[in-house]
This record gives structure tokens, sequence and C-alpha cells, in this order.
């Protein structure tokens, strides 16, 4: 109980914190605030619900296509992806920092404050951009677990350190561009044309 | 639509505030256990077998093959061992094979080696048991029964009996917490091969690794694109204010 008094009085002070950075109008700070305040209080209150509702999602879909290729099978209550090879079995969980909820709550958080949306724009690209991570890091693990199908365990290491990462962080970046950066860079043209 | 401020900050502690309590609320998550150890085998039907004959026990002359498994979830490392498939199947006299032995079990987890026991079963079960009758106990640490062993798993044995075959089914589930609590570093992820060298004429393996995205470097990279983007807009703004 005691940590949930602490975790009441920090969310307290940080709405406070950004009362006041509001009524300073220093965007930059009150940007930077929010988004890093939402997203320690959303990994906070994530544990041990969250973890393991997204945890269990992404196994079950990860699974079903696990199913349709025939390649590998999954425990999605336990989120265990098992890739049988002819000389291995392959266990690999999906845990706090494979759930891809750090990164759904980083989104969420910069987001909730990105000043130049409405909150009809932040509820659309919020909605989108946690999709997209949902959809990368299904992509991510279903690779990594069909090239140790393929390759065996061997290939764990580059499948999953090198090229399921690559696909993930270019899937992952280009959202953030796109969202944070190209709407910016595309508004600027046109206000250099006008 | 734009919120003003003070609207923002009553939305935000509402929004925090509810969360904040779910957890709270007495909720009772589903077992996320993979395996139960019941003595029904139905939860293992996804997971890979492996034949192992027993040791000196060519399964082209005696047929004294055994299936065995392993797996592992967050909590424990879960093992099942039909002592007697083959001969079971085949309605084979099973000579003493299918007997599951209490103890001389190891388990190699990364370098280290741990040894377990179960006192409960021994060589009399063929002859105690009757056909489906389920045997539960404890799993015990070191190979062999020593002195106040720690328990570190749960077992359960369901006997089977047809006309002259007899068939003795094995799950098993050592806890990692427990095996820690002994003083035994369990990785989180590791290397596992489960072995029995009286028992089994080979192991099983398997590897147990974890899929982590690299998340804090995207999260830290999402916020400096973000400030990047925000730069722009103020930018923007003052352009646009030139501009008017």
């Amino acid at each position: 109980m005691l940590s949930k008094i602490i975790i009441i009085i920090v969310i307290l002070a940080w709405l406070y914190l950004l009362s006041v950075l509001k009524r300073a109008k220093t965007a930059a700070f009150y940007f930077i605030t929010g988004a890093a305040g939402l997203f320690l209080i959303i990994i906070l209150l994530s544990k041990p619900y969250g973890i393991w509702l997204i945890s269990t999602m992404i196994t079950w879909v990860v699974g079903v296509l696990g199913h349709i290729t025939g390649l590998f099978n999954t425990f999605y209550m336990s989120h265990v992806i098992q890739v049988v090879t002819k000389n291995s079995t392959n266990i690999f969980l999906v845990d706090f920092e494979c759930s891809g909820i750090i990164e759904s709550a980083a989104y969420i958080g910069l987001i909730a404050f990105y000043p130049v949306y409405t909150l009809q724009q932040r509820l659309k690209f919020g909605v989108i951009g946690l999709v997209t991570i949902f959809g990368a890091n299904v992509l991510r693990l279903t690779f990594v677990a069909i090239v140790i199908y393929y390759f065996g365990s061997q290939a764990f290491y580059l499948a999953h350190s090198i090229l399921g990462r690559l696909i993930f962080y270019v899937i992952i970046i280009t959202l953030y561009y796109l969202v944070f950066t190209k709407a910016q860079l595309l508004r600027r043209n046109k206000v250099e044309h006008v | 639509m734009k919120l003003n401020s003070k609207y923002q900050l009553i939305l935000s502690t509402a929004i925090i505030l509810v969360t904040l309590f779910i957890p709270l609320i007495n909720v009772h998550a589903a077992s996320s256990d993979l395996i139960t150890i019941d003595g029904n085998f139905n939860d293992w039907k996804n997971v890979k077998k492996q034949r192992i004959t027993a040791p000196n026990q060519p399964d082209d002359i005696n047929h004294s093959v055994r299936e065995v498994a392993m797996i592992t979830d967050a909590n424990y490392v879960y093992i099942y061992i039909d002592t007697q498939k083959d001969r079971y199947d085949k309605n084979m006299y099973d000579a003493g094979y299918s007997n599951v032995l209490p103890g001389d079990y190891h388990l190699k987890i990364g370098d280290k080696d741990i040894g377990f026991h179960m006192p409960a079963y021994n060589r009399e079960m063929n002859n105690t048991l009757t056909d489906k009758q389920i045997l539960t106990g404890d799993v015990l640490l070191g190979a062999w029964p020593g002195y106040q062993d720690p328990v570190i798993g749960q077992a359960a044995v369901r006997h089977y009996k047809k006309n002259i075959a007899v068939d003795n089914i094995l799950e098993l589930r050592l806890s990692k917490v427990a095996i820690e609590k002994s003083g035994i570093k369990f990785p989180q992820h590791s290397k596992l091969v489960f072995y029995n060298p009286q028992f089994l004429g080979g192991a099983v393996t398997i590897s147990d690794s974890g899929a982590p995205t690299g998340p804090w470097i995207l999260a830290g990279i999402g916020m400096m694109v973000a400030l990047f983007g925000l730069k722009r807009y103020q930018d923007n703004n003052k352009g646009q204010e030139r501009v008017k």
C-alpha cells in the first residue's frame, strides 16, 4: 500500500509541475516533463497485469502465424514460443522487455503531450502507433522463430539481435519520423510557399 | 477540438487515478503455468517429445524406448517421461524397465549441474499401483537422498496396466525460485540439459532465450525525434507570425 501512496504523491507532484510549466508557457519543458512522466507512470502501473495482457496477446497472435505456417507453436498463457528443429528445441519467452510495452508506453507519453496535434489527432495517431508497434513486434518474433526453424539455434543471435531488431527499429523509427517530424517539415514547406 | 489546460489536467488526473486503482481490484488472473502437475498429460500434446532408449537397451531389440520432453516458462522447468512407450503400445512385457527411477536425475543449467530425486517412487511401484492410478510426490534437491534436502518441485506419475504390459508416465516441475533459494543461481535465459545416466541413454536439450526489442534505446530515439519535431513546430510558428 505504501508504494501506491508514493505513486499517488509522485503523480500529484508531476501534475503540479505540469501546471506550472503550462502557465510558464515553456512548451519544450512541458512536453519533456509530460511525456517522461506519463511514460514512467504507465510502466509502473503496467506491472503485473498490463505486461501479462500484452505478452499474452502478442504470443497468441504469433501463435496464429505459427499455426498457419506450421513452423512453430506457442503457449500464449505462459508467453512461450517453441521452435522445434531436427536437432533441438528452442524456447523463447515473451517477457517485459520483449512485449513491446516499453515502446508503447514511450509512444503514448510522447503523443499525449505533443503540442502540435489536436486531441482528436492525438487519439488517432495514438491508436495507429500502438497497432504499428504491436504489428512490428509480431513480425519480429515471427521472423526470429522462422529463421531458427530453418537455420537452427545457432542462428538465434543473428536472427534476434541483428536482423529482428533491424526490422523492428526500421518500422518504429519510421513511425516516429512520420508522426513527429514529417508533418512539421510539410507544414514548414507550406509556410515557406506562402 | 482543443481542450484548455484546466480540462487537460482534470482529464489526465482522472485517467491516471482510475488506471492506478485497477491493479488494486481483486482480480484473479488466469493461471499462467504452462503445465499443471496433476497426472493428466493433455497440456503436453504440443510439446516436442524426444525418443530416448533406456541405457544399453537398443531400440531395435528391446523396444525400451522412453518418450522424454522438457519445456520451460518464466517460473518453472517442466519434464515429461513416458517410461515404456513402445513396449506398452505393442502390449509387450515390460521386463522391469517401466519403473520410475527415484534418483540420479540431472539438470544442467548453462555450465552448472544440479541433481534431483523423487523419493515417492521406487522399484515396487508397478506392484502396488493399479491401472490409471496417480501418485504424486515432491522433487528434492540432490541426485540421491541426503540430509534435509530442500523441496524444489512437484511430480505426478500415472500408472498404466494392460494384460502383461505396464507403463508409467511422469511429469514434474522444478521451481526456478526454489532452486535459487538453495543457493544455485538460475539465469533468466540459459541452455538446459536434462539427463539421467541410469534411466536414459541420451539427454534432452532446450535453449531458453529471451527476445528483447532493445526498448530503452528506441524510447530514447522516440524522445529525440519528437523533440526535433517540436523544434520544427516552434520554428514554423515563428515563420507564420512573420508571414502574418
